[in-house]
């Protein structure tokens, strides 16, 4: 006798269907979003927070744990690497790309900063020792940074900011980011040449105040 | 230090550097004139921005590579960066050491590099720079070690020498040769364009140097050749070089023709000065139109472009030793359509190899006729080209904000500031969240996004206590973010505050305020609560609709939302008309191929199937996964839903031949993009589990169920539906194996899932009463199952109306329990009843008719009616039956050894081995 024991197959539900769960999915449609219209920035800025600033954790802890001891840490790196994992590319382009850089490009360096502060209290080996910025303070290569150097720099810029915010979030967004001219051009909305000139005084200003001496964190 | 004087020094500064030395000095005289402290600041940024910039020589950052030893960085690639090295084993000799970037080589793409390296290594042309080595460096770094090619990018080289058009022709035709001898080895480069070919010189004479073969292949597939990024300042990729299929969005559909494509770009920049597309336009245009445009968009022809070129035509010819007019007379013709013909969108009708463009150059230069004809006009047509695509519209719409930025920039100071102050007013925010950041704060081990943003949101509601709606405004953005952490409490209490403040200060009817409605019912619907959902969206639908209209986007958008909360609250025929409006305006506006229609149709399909109307669930499907996969890529998330959906009517259409690849599909998807463990797996967990019950392994059924049912106990808890459908499952499995107390445990705790998340009324509580009826009357409680089949018959009655072919099924479940218990009489009138039902709703071919007969069949040989046995059998197989218990059902003992009855059991397997045959 036949039961008529249906396979009665499970349609799948709908939910995420609404909704994307995976965090490459929703970052992906912020970064859409504000392709699609560039005025939601301050509010995808805001979206995008929270995913860049676990991602980069994440990434940086586990770079610190698998380079050996004494090694430099290459936050630009970690900066498009977090593009990568985080972003589908085939849906957003170079002004989504470029959102995205900036965002973290201010979570960057404030991971760092905090990292680095932390180190100093500890006064042991907390993983990284030294940090390659985007573009070079001194030469025509970006050196590596100690942690001691890293918060002199991060003091400049406050300073800095204090007295031209652009100016200073030009040389996070090169520095931490590593944007080039078009690309910091296009997330600030400004010229390029704006920015060329910008970038040209900035980092003459912070190579005389760095070059002032030791100007310890409070 | 004040800010007015440190923009002054900026001033200063910058005109200052824009004079001479020797003018440099008089003019800070007089502009610092009083003011020795300026002029000392202005002297000290000067100094520093002149001194000279040490070259970096240190090798310490990069770590030591075996047998080989660094001596300096030459350069910054698209993909890494290149040294000079000195190879020290086997051989003593110069090579070009590429070490990739961290995080472009997955292990896919490294396990795909290692075929191709054998490739590499047997490819032996003078215009190929050899790959000698690859590997990974201890630290995990791919490298590759490559002939050391000293040279100039082939369109520099030609330019800065003046090549005449011939002598570039000439270069040209040894590049094809080159990438042709690739060719034959079995090697694509897929990245080729001017920097990739360098040109020296040996003997004299100037030899074009191919490099990076292999290479684009060894990154991930994802990033592929065109979106590569740098951390040095580079660009995200060449866009230019990009064919058409490579802009498509299967990157794996490439083959020797997409070289040829490359080849046809240089070919044109060789001649005319520039790419057949403007890299900067394609840049600006944003990814979606860049892929457009490419794909679809003709190119003018070189000699064209020149035409067009105005001012700088004359630039051009000189770098090719000759004047503007008579260049665009050589170009035109011949060699406007050579190029052309590399440059087909259609690979077809490419040149089918370099060796082929090589030739027909080869002819123009020896005065002989070529091969590539002139294009037609109806091939001119562009079968593609639309006007509404929302793609093209959102880019004109950011490309007007850029140029009123700009415009407003260069009108006055105080216009200038202006857009200064919106450019920053995009970081308020942000630092608004990134202030929330503490850095006096507890030295606790990690700070969390959560703890951030709960920080943010305490600084919202301090600072910002006198302005509501920018509150209000931030608050719905927090509540957003939470609700794709998976934060409900935050997200909640963020959001209805967020409502109360929009309502109170602007009004229940503004679109402000539809926006965190729709925000709101989405959480409620990730909660679970879809009463509440559906109320959100039904009043942002009101909102949309009065404010916008009808046919607005944002009108689908809250119609399909409320469609879906609507169909989980079973109101079905609700939910089917809104799925309908809300595709029909999609489609008006977006065109047929859109991805929001492509989402709306699997929506609506997904509703169908739940309503039972398979085949136009089916049609549905398989239109979204034709959709998702072309918009999205086949490896996407979407498209594994589609796929499962599809999967899982076929199967419910009897077809599991055909459904299994795409279950399977959809399950290597989900655990590809969310991982092992997470409770998007478990659709298609439940799904395959039921394919393999289908099949007859309750073992390979049963794995599935219960991985499913660990996942969505894992993840969303115990009381969630989903674990519902697992549970059914294992009770079936249990049914199976004739254990009606696991059975019945199973199924009644899916009964009380579903009653207590989905309501009593839900008709997914029919499928829990189903397998409990089933359970009580294997165990031999014929009242218990038919108590609890009058109660599914209420349900269903409730909610399909009369005359559902889900009656059909509950007939013939009530007819079942009497066939147990011994009452032959009532079973009989009940499955013709259950015949009717379905016939009527159904057809008379379906299952619950053919089966119907079957049963009939069993009653009478059970009586000892053989004639009548064998008729209703073969009443039963000529309405399609295919059920393989007609082999060894007890029932049938006494007909065993019929010829008939043989010859039907024939039948019948072959009917089942042709259903189980994929398509």
């Amino acid at each position: 006798m036949s039961l008529a024991v249906e396979c009665c197959a499970i349609i799948g539900a709908v939910g995420e269907a609404v909704v994307p769960t995976d965090p490459r999915d929703r970052v992906t449609v912020i970064v859409s979003d504000f392709e699609a219209d560039a005025n939601r920035a301050g509010i995808s800025a805001a979206e995008l927070f929270p995913f860049v600033y676990d991602e980069l954790r994440r990434l940086a802890s586990f770079y610190m744990a698998r380079e050996p001891a004494g090694h430099t840490l290459q936050p630009t790196a970690l900066v498009h690497e977090a593009y990568l994992r985080l972003v589908d590319q085939t849906r957003t382009g170079f002004k989504g790309r470029t959102h995205f850089l900036a965002v973290s490009a201010e979570v960057m360096r404030r991971l760092l900063i905090d990292h680095a502060r932390k180190r100093r209290a500890a006064k042991r080996g907390l993983g990284w020792q030294r940090v390659t910025l985007g573009v070079a303070v001194e030469g025509s290569e970006p050196e590596a940074l100690g942690w001691e150097e890293l918060l002199s720099l991060n003091v400049a810029l406050d300073k800095l900011a204090k007295l031209d915010e652009r100016e200073a979030r030009i040389v996070t967004l090169r520095f931490f980011g590593g944007l080039n001219v078009e690309e910091v051009a296009q997330a600030l909305g400004v010229s390029k040449r704006t920015v060329e000139s910008d970038w040209r005084y900035a980092r003459a200003w912070l190579r005389v105040e760095l070059s002032r001496g030791a100007r310890h964190e409070p | 230090m004040s800010r007015e004087r440190h923009a002054r020094m900026k001033e200063l500064f910058l005109a200052a550097c824009q004079r001479t030395t020797g003018e440099r000095g008089p003019f800070l005289d007089q502009a610092c004139a009083g003011d020795a402290e300026l002029r000392r600041a202005i002297d000290a940024l000067l100094a520093m921005d002149a001194q000279p910039l040490p070259e970096r020589t240190a090798t310490e950052d990069v770590e030591a590579i075996e047998g080989y030893r660094l001596l300096r960085r030459v350069g910054e690639g698209g993909m890494g960066e290149v040294w000079e090295a000195e190879q020290l084993e086997p051989v003593r000799r110069r090579v070009a050491l590429k070490l990739v970037r961290y995080g472009l080589v997955s292990k896919e793409a490294a396990l795909r590099f290692e075929s191709e390296r054998q490739a590499l290594a047997r490819m032996d042309h003078p215009c190929i720079a050899q790959v000698f080595d690859a590997g990974t460096t201890a630290g995990g770094r791919p490298y590759f070690a490559m002939e050391f090619v000293e040279g100039e990018a082939i369109d520099s080289y030609c330019d800065a020498r003046q090549l005449s058009t011939t002598e570039r022709l000439l270069l040209f035709v040894q590049v094809c040769e080159g990438v042709q001898h690739a060719h034959v080895k079995g090697v694509i480069h897929r990245d080729l364009k001017p920097s990739n070919v360098l040109v020296t010189l040996r003997d004299g004479r100037a030899v074009p140097k191919i490099i990076d073969f292999g290479v684009a292949k060894a990154i991930d597939g994802r990033l592929t050749e065109r979106t590569q990024s740098t951390a040095q300042g580079q660009w995200i990729g060449t866009p230019e070089y990009m064919s058409p299929e490579q802009a498509g969005l299967s990157t794996s559909d490439v083959d020797a023709r997409t070289d040829v494509y490359s080849l046809g770009v240089i070919l044109y920049e060789l001649l005319a000065g520039t790419a057949p597309f403007d890299g900067s336009e394609l840049r600006a245009a944003g990814v979606d139109e860049m892929r457009r445009k490419i794909r679809e968009e003709d190119p003018p022809t070189p000699s064209n472009r020149l035409n067009a070129l105005g001012g700088s035509q004359k630039g051009v010819a000189d770098r090719r030793r000759t004047d503007g007019r008579s260049l665009v007379k050589l170009l035109r013709g011949d060699l406007d359509r050579i190029t052309m013909r590399a440059l087909e969108k259609d690979r077809q009708r490419r040149y089918g190899s370099p060796a082929e463009l090589a030739l027909d150059i080869r002819h123009y230069l020896q005065n002989e006729p070529i091969t590539a004809g002139s294009p037609s006009h109806g091939y001119r047509l562009r079968k593609f080209c639309r006007r509404h695509r929302t793609g093209v519209l959102a880019a004109s719409l950011t490309l007007v904000t850029l140029v009123a930025g700009l415009a407003v920039a260069s009108v006055g100071l105080l216009r200038a500031r202006a857009a200064e102050r919106l450019a920053n007013r995009q970081v308020d925010l942000l630092v608004a969240m990134l202030d929330g950041f503490d850095p006096g704060g507890p030295a606790t081990a990690t700070t969390s996004a959560r703890d951030v943003l709960a920080r943010v949101s305490e600084r919202i509601d301090r600072e910002l206590r006198d302005q509501p709606l920018v509150r209000a405004r931030l608050k719905t953005s927090l509540g957003r973010i939470h609700t794709n952490l998976g934060h409900h409490q935050e997200a909640r209490a963020q959001l209805e505050e967020a409502l109360t403040l929009r309502e109170t200060h602007l009004g229940r009817d503004r679109p402000e305020t539809a926006d965190t409605l729709h925000a709101l019912g989405i959480l409620l619907s990730e909660q679970g609560d879809y009463q509440a959902c559906r109320q959100c969206f039904s009043r942002a639908l009101e909102i949309h609709e009065r404010v916008y209209g009808p046919e607005h986007p944002l009108t689908a958008a809250s119609l399909t939302y409320l469609a879906f909360a609507q169909w989980w609250l079973g109101r079905f025929d609700g939910a089917r008309v809104a799925f309908e409006r809300a595709l029909a305006i999609r489609e008006r506006g977006l065109g047929p191929d859109h991805e929001a229609v492509g989402e709306t149709l699997y929506l609506q399909a997904v509703l169908l199937a739940d309503m039972g109307e398979l085949e136009k669930a089916e049609a549905g499907a398989r239109r979204s996964l034709a959709i998702r996969e072309k918009r999205r890529g086949r490896e996407d998330i979407a498209v594994g839903r589609s796929a499962g959906l599809l999967g899982a009517v076929l199967l419910n259409l009897e077809s599991p031949g055909q459904a299994l690849p795409y279950l399977e599909r959809a399950l290597s998807i989900a655990e590809k993009r969310l991982g092992p463990d997470h409770d998007g797996l478990a659709d298609p967990l439940v799904n395959l589990g039921w394919a393999f019950l289908d099949a007859g392994d309750t073992n390979a059924a049963q794995e599935r169920f219960e991985r499913a049912l660990r996942v969505t106990e894992s993840t969303v808890g115990t009381g969630h539906p989903r674990a519902a459908n697992a549970l059914d499952g294992l009770g079936q499995v249990a049914l199976r194996r004739g254990d009606h107390a696991l059975a019945r445990q199973c199924f009644e705790r899916g009964l009380a899932i579903r009653e207590g998340s989905l309501g009593a009324d839900h008709p997914h509580v029919g499928r829990s009463l189903k397998g409990l009826s089933q359970a009580l009357s294997a165990a031999g409680d014929y009242k218990g199952a038919l108590a609890v089949l009058m109660r599914r018959r209420a349900l269903v009655e409730r909610v399909y109306g009369a005359g559902h072919i889900e009656l059909a099924e509950t007939l013939h479940l009530t007819a079942m329990v009497y066939v147990a218990a011994g009452q032959t009489a009532e079973a009989r009138r009940l499955i013709h009843a259950s015949m009717d039902v379905a016939e009527k709703a159904a057809g008379p071919r379906h299952r619950y008719v053919s089966r119907g007969y079957y049963n009939l069949a069993c009653l009478a040989a059970k009586t000892g009616d053989r004639e009548g046995a064998l008729n209703l059998l073969r009443d039963a197989l000529d309405r399609g039956f295919a059920a393989v218990i007609i082999a060894d059902d007890r029932d049938l003992a006494g007909l065993r050894g019929d010829p008939h009855l043989e010859a039907m059991v024939a039948e019948v397997r072959r009917r089942v081995a042709l259903r189980s045959a994929p398509e």
